[in-house]
């Protein structure tokens, strides 16, 4: 037991420098609780060992380091008196608002989808109506058209002629019929009866076909009416989607066009770090109609070796957003990357060893902070 | 009133969710604090995640500084190392194979051949690192590797095939010295 504890007096300079696993840690606390004067001991060289940490070279703190620290520790809760709820409650507001920020864009990207379907239905529904017109003019519409009125109004239009048809032998039978009733009379004046009858039936017949017909087309006139209507709604609509389609093209066509008017929203200097003092820079954010560009521009880099490349860098709540990599012969360069409007922490430029990496693995070069 | 005194004075109001204490302490020690963590992680994030950690834990655990136990500065550092070395060890079971060998036996080395840039320097960094170069190459190699690349005694045995007391004669002998040529600065004026 006392070589235990000759050996646990050894361990207090290796206590204090760091230099115990957990286990004897935790042992050598043990012993210590119960040993004011190893306490003593151990105090005393904690100080020592609490200078060695000055004995770091200097190195400046990136810029704006002290407004993201102090943010993230005091930017939300700060009067809560439960350590860990306040934390849990920043998680939360952080995964709230990244949850609103996704469904912005997936709100978004759903109103583009459906612009674009517009579109296309547009473009089909142009096509369709060309079609119509070089086969036989716009009558054909209807055929191609998929719409129910039309449908409806087409099968109208189809049985409507039939109608007269078979009016007129119901109309002959009730005549006929009323006719026997009088057959009783002498044979003569029943035959001239009989013509008489049949006279004034084919008469009656005629008139009623005739009257059958004439509401026929007056429904017919109505039902064209109405089609010329829907026939001028539907052009309306296809020239509305035309219109759509042709500012969706203008939109896709000036991604492509010289930037007008470019807002510059931000530039930053990149300043070099303790691995490239020498090296300097720029970083611009740069909005216009298409969208939002990062450009950034750096010279006096340190040289590349093999298949070393320089990466640029978004870096937001402490995540790095990988915005490109690029090479140089001459240690000068530069990058654009369209990047996603949002409120980045700071832009930087690692020295990595391969242009592939979506994780920086290298060394800081340049920094600026964008939240300063 | 004293240096130990104010700090103490300090940590009870960010105790007492001071947020104005916390930035008075932020301003007092980022400095230090930095190049202490950008030492042992030699990557400028990473220094920033550890000197965020440590505020952030001093914000939360404030109470928990016991003054009879030391200085706040050598509670902060400690606190600092501690957080930075459990970064570096995360870093490293990520990349196994780091040839950290020879960077570590360097690293004192190369310290001191920048005795020219000491104008830069602080007076109490340069009168450590002063001390710290007078120690006998074993002696900086098991600081270097323990208290700045966080490795055991065990580690270090294994690392630099040396018996295990070895270790521990030389950390002792190490600090003994580090202890006469500091103490001067100890009961100094000086903060941090």
């Amino acid at each position: 037991m006392n070589e235990r504890k000759e050996s646990m007096m050894d361990w207090a300079e290796l206590y204090v420098l760091g230099g115990l696993n957990e286990a004897e840690t935790a042992e050598y606390e043990a012993y210590l609780q119960h040993n004011a004067e190893e306490q003593r001991r151990v105090a005393e060289l904690r100080d020592t060992v609490g200078m060695l940490a000055l004995a770091a070279k200097p190195a400046a703190p990136p810029a704006g380091m002290k407004g993201r620290i102090l943010g993230n520790i005091l930017g939300t809760g700060t009067v809560s008196n439960s350590d860990r709820t306040e934390t849990v409650v920043e998680q939360t507001d952080a995964d709230v608002r990244s949850s609103s920020r996704h469904e912005d864009r997936t709100r978004s990207e759903h109103e583009t989808e459906i612009q674009l379907e517009q579109a296309r239905q547009g473009i089909e529904a142009g096509e369709a109506r060309r079609a119509a017109e070089v086969r036989t003019g716009s009558g054909s519409l209807l055929a191609a058209d998929v719409s129910g009125k039309a449908q409806h109004a087409k099968e109208q239009k189809t049985n409507a002629p039939q109608a007269p048809e078979q009016e007129i032998p119901s109309v002959g039978i009730d005549e006929r019929a009323g006719r026997k009733n009088v057959q009783t009379d002498p044979v003569e004046e029943a035959q001239t009866s009989r013509k008489a009858a049949r006279a004034r039936s084919g008469r009656s017949l005629w008139a009623g076909a005739a009257a059958i017909m004439a509401a026929a087309a007056v429904l017919l006139g109505i039902y064209s009416a109405q089609l010329r209507g829907e026939l001028n709604d539907m052009r309306t609509n296809l020239t509305a989607m035309e219109q759509r389609t042709s500012d969706m093209e203008r939109q896709l066509a000036m991604s492509t066009q010289p930037a007008v008017g470019a807002q510059v929203a931000r530039t930053v200097p990149l300043v070099g770090s303790e691995n490239a003092p020498q090296a300097s820079g720029m970083a611009a954010m740069v909005q216009d109609d298409t969208g939002t560009r990062l450009v950034v521009q750096a010279e006096d880099l340190p040289a590349l070796s093999g298949s070393e490349a320089y990466q640029v860098w978004l870096i937001k709540d402490g995540q790095p957003i990988n915005a490109g990599t690029f090479q140089s012969g001459s240690g000068n360069g530069a990058l654009t990357y369209t990047m996603q409007p949002d409120d980045y922490d700071m832009v930087a430029i690692t020295l990595e060893p391969d242009a592939q990496g979506d994780q920086p693995r290298g060394q800081m070069l340049l920094t600026a902070a964008l939240n300063g | 009133m004293n240096e130990q005194a104010e700090d103490l004075q300090l940590i009870r109001r960010i105790a007492d969710r001071d947020a104005g204490a916390l930035e008075h302490l932020y301003d007092i020690y980022e400095r230090p604090v930095y190049a202490f963590a950008y030492r042992l992680l030699n990557d400028a994030m990473a220094a920033e995640e550890a000197v965020q950690e440590l505020f952030l834990r001093i914000w939360n655990n404030a109470e928990r500084y016991d003054s009879s136990h030391g200085k706040l500065s050598t509670w902060m550092f400690a606190l600092a190392r501690n957080i930075s070395i459990d970064m570096l060890r995360r870093r490293n079971a990520r990349a196994a194979a780091v040839p950290v060998e020879d960077e570590q036996l360097n690293t004192v080395i190369d310290e001191t051949s920048d005795t020219e840039l000491a104008v830069e320097r602080t007076l109490e960094g340069e009168q450590i690192r002063s001390a710290l170069d007078q120690l006998g190459e074993e002696q900086q190699q098991v600081i270097d590797l323990i208290y700045y690349k966080g490795l055991t005694q065990q580690e270090v045995s294994d690392r630099c095939a040396i018996p295990l007391g070895t270790v521990k004669s030389r950390v002792r002998l190490a600090l003994k010295q580090l202890h006469k040529r500091l103490s001067g600065m100890e009961r100094g004026e000086s903060r941090v």
